[in-house]
């Protein structure tokens, strides 16, 4: 029951960082409508497209846990269905274990890189010399919340293969 | 050659990462960091998180999300009706009737989104059932389907062209203008082959179909929105009043409106077209992240370096090249989607085709094309999973229906190595 309780609070907190990613989208999309409009009448807000671009890496990097777990990720899947069950099973593990450490191993790297933006005090090429720590504290967030899902998925997995219930691969549907 | 030999290894190591089944993104970047490791003794994490900082927030990408959730929106709308009710009309008195709809439908399907899977979809919601009423040879129905599907990539906007800019460094807006007469093209030797078929397997009824001008000006009304926001957004960036990202927010903000026209916007159909964009942005941008790193790691290994040397010490001629790397794409694309194909060659093939001279844009159109004809052959290929699904024909079917279509890009791609212009023309006339 208490492991319910957690994959159920992690389910809503993927489907939260996904939500987030959409408004950082749509303000993208405000950012850059206003530095139009402000062309036209020939003003100028300065940091426009930099901040437009780090609300790009935002939406991205927040939705990747709401994208893994909806199965909308790209994998090879051609040579693992030509195998028998239990083969499938077994490298379905396999790369949900090897998908996990390479999402840990980003995480913990993009970690150190905000880190060291702040210890350093890193500002944006452009016109409003912005921290960078501040954007970057976001992607971070995103690829720890990605990392999270994928090693949630795994023990899920492991789980359900356990008590029987697995299905024999974790392969996406076709996503458009 | 010792180099050499772990280069290959490195590949090997791709390959199986890959074909475990692992997701593409984590593959590139297993990868990657298996090449840094051996090659060099520069710190493999830290430079791997400066390259993903910098492939995900960089300005150039930012007319990717927008373009695909233009995509989303249209999708969304009774676009596929009003697209087969406009062109009704047009193309019913045409040998091979209205199978010209799928095609000239997919064109314009294309004009205003960037994914050939969902082309086939939009078009074919409403094409599928009426040409079957109508009694069009399912093979037909399907071959032109998953042939025309493909413009998707071709003509502007384009997500696969948007990478492609990105991955080597080109004007977006110069690679979109590239794509439109090889485009069109493409549609017309389409058209042509239904035609020709059309007086030796005639299939299909129209007989009982009659317009008149009238009825012909009211369904080139009804398309007047999409044309118009097609014209925009294209319009816009060949007369250089907009960037590819301005004209993307135009795109997104016409067809909210083109939506809130046809009474199809709701909070629902928009938070689904938002939800859409963001899982098919983030996806792509995992790939991405793991192409950087690798592109990174490539560069290290010496590998594109030196397959550039060894390749043009042949002295191929410029089509012998063509002819070499089409085959290599198609059987690429036997095991990868078109996207991953694209960035997971780029950084090897790059400075071999700048070595062998080839312009940029026109080698970019040229790879649409090729990519676009794996997508149509087995065994993977989305095209051919979303006819799959829609028509319940298996997949041997839905692949020898669009053979003749793959034969035809094969004769676009030699049209265009004898006349290049036909995509540089467009971009060097930009303003």
């Amino acid at each position: 029951m208490f492991l319910c309780s957690i994959g159920k609070g992690l389910e809503g907190l993927y489907k939260l960082s996904g939500a987030l990613a959409a408004l950082c989208l749509v303000t993208m999309a405000l950012c850059v409508i206003l530095s139009i409009v402000t062309r036209l009448f020939d003003g100028y807000v300065p940091g426009l497209t930099e901040i437009a671009g780090y609300l790009m890496g935002a939406a991205n990097c927040l939705a990747l846990a709401y994208t893994f777990r909806n199965k909308a990720h790209i994998q090879v899947t051609l040579f693992i269905e030509k195998m028998g069950v239990k083969q499938q099973r077994g490298f379905t593990v396999f790369a949900l274990l090897m998908t996990s450490l390479i999402t840990l191993y980003v995480a913990y790297y993009m970690i150190r890189l905000t880190y060291f933006s702040w210890d350093f005090h890193e500002v944006s090429d452009g016109s409003i010399a912005l921290p960078l720590w501040i954007p970057q504290s976001v992607v971070t967030l995103g690829t720890i919340l990605f990392a999270i899902s994928v090693v949630h998925s795994f023990f899920e997995y492991c789980w359900l293969q356990l008590t029987g219930q697995a299905p024999s691969s974790n392969a996406q549907e076709e996503a458009l | 050659m010792d180099e050499m030999l772990l280069a290959v290894a490195l590949l090997a190591v791709l390959f199986f990462l890959l074909g475990s089944g692992i997701w593409v993104g984590a593959s590139l970047i297993g990868c990657a960091i298996v090449g840094m490791e051996l090659f060099t003794g520069r710190p493999t994490g830290d430079s791997m998180a400066i390259t993903i900082w910098g492939s995900i927030s960089s300005w150039t990408l930012t007319s990717l999300p927008l373009f695909i959730w233009m995509g989303e929106i249209l999708f969304r709308t009774k676009l596929s009706e009003t697209l087969f009710k406009g062109l009704t009309p047009w193309m019913y008195r045409l040998p091979g009737g209205l199978l010209h709809v799928n095609i000239t439908g997919s064109a314009v399907f294309a004009a205003i989104s960037g994914s050939s899977a969902a082309t086939v979809a939009t078009v074919g919601k409403m094409s599928i059932p009426e040409l079957k009423k109508r009694r069009y040879s399912d093979r037909m129905i399907v071959g032109t389907l998953a042939g025309a599907g493909t413009l998707g990539l071709l003509i502007p906007p384009s997500i696969s062209l948007i990478i492609y800019a990105v991955t080597v460094n080109e004007s977006i807006a110069k690679l979109f203008m590239a794509g439109i007469i090889p485009g069109l093209m493409l549609a017309g030797l389409f058209m042509g082959y239904v035609a020709l078929s059309s007086f030796f397997r005639k299939s299909g009824e129209t007989d009982d179909l009659s317009f008149n001008w009238r009825d012909k000006a009211s369904a080139l009304v009804s398309l007047s929105p999409i044309v118009a926001l097609i014209i925009c957004v294209i319009g816009s960036i060949y007369a250089g009043i907009a960037t590819a990202t301005e004209a993307a927010v135009l795109g997104v903000v016409g067809s909210l409106l083109i939506a809130l026209m046809q009474k199809s916007l709701d909070w629902q159909s928009f938070r689904d077209s938002l939800m859409g964009a963001v899982k098919t942005s983030s996806m792509i941008a995992f790939i991405l992240m793991g192409a950087h790193f690798l592109s990174l790691a490539m560069g290290f290994t010496g590998l594109p370096r030196h397959l550039a040397e060894v390749i043009g010490s042949w002295e191929l001629s410029p089509l012998m090249l063509i002819v070499i790397l089409t085959v290599f794409y198609i059987i690429l694309g036997c095991f990868l989607d078109g996207l991953s194909s694209i960035v997971l060659t780029m950084a090897v093939i790059e400075p071999l085709v700048r070595q062998a001279g080839f312009d940029m844009i026109w080698f970019g159109i040229y790879l649409m094309i090729v990519v676009e004809m794996a997508q149509i052959t087995p065994p993977v290929g989305f095209n051919l999973f979303v006819l799959q699904s829609m028509t319940g024909h298996n997949m041997a079917f839905i692949a020898r229906a669009a053979f003749p279509m793959f034969l035809l890009m094969i004769v676009a791609v030699f049209i265009m190595v004898w006349v290049p212009e036909l995509a540089t023309y467009l971009p060097n006339a930009m303003k």
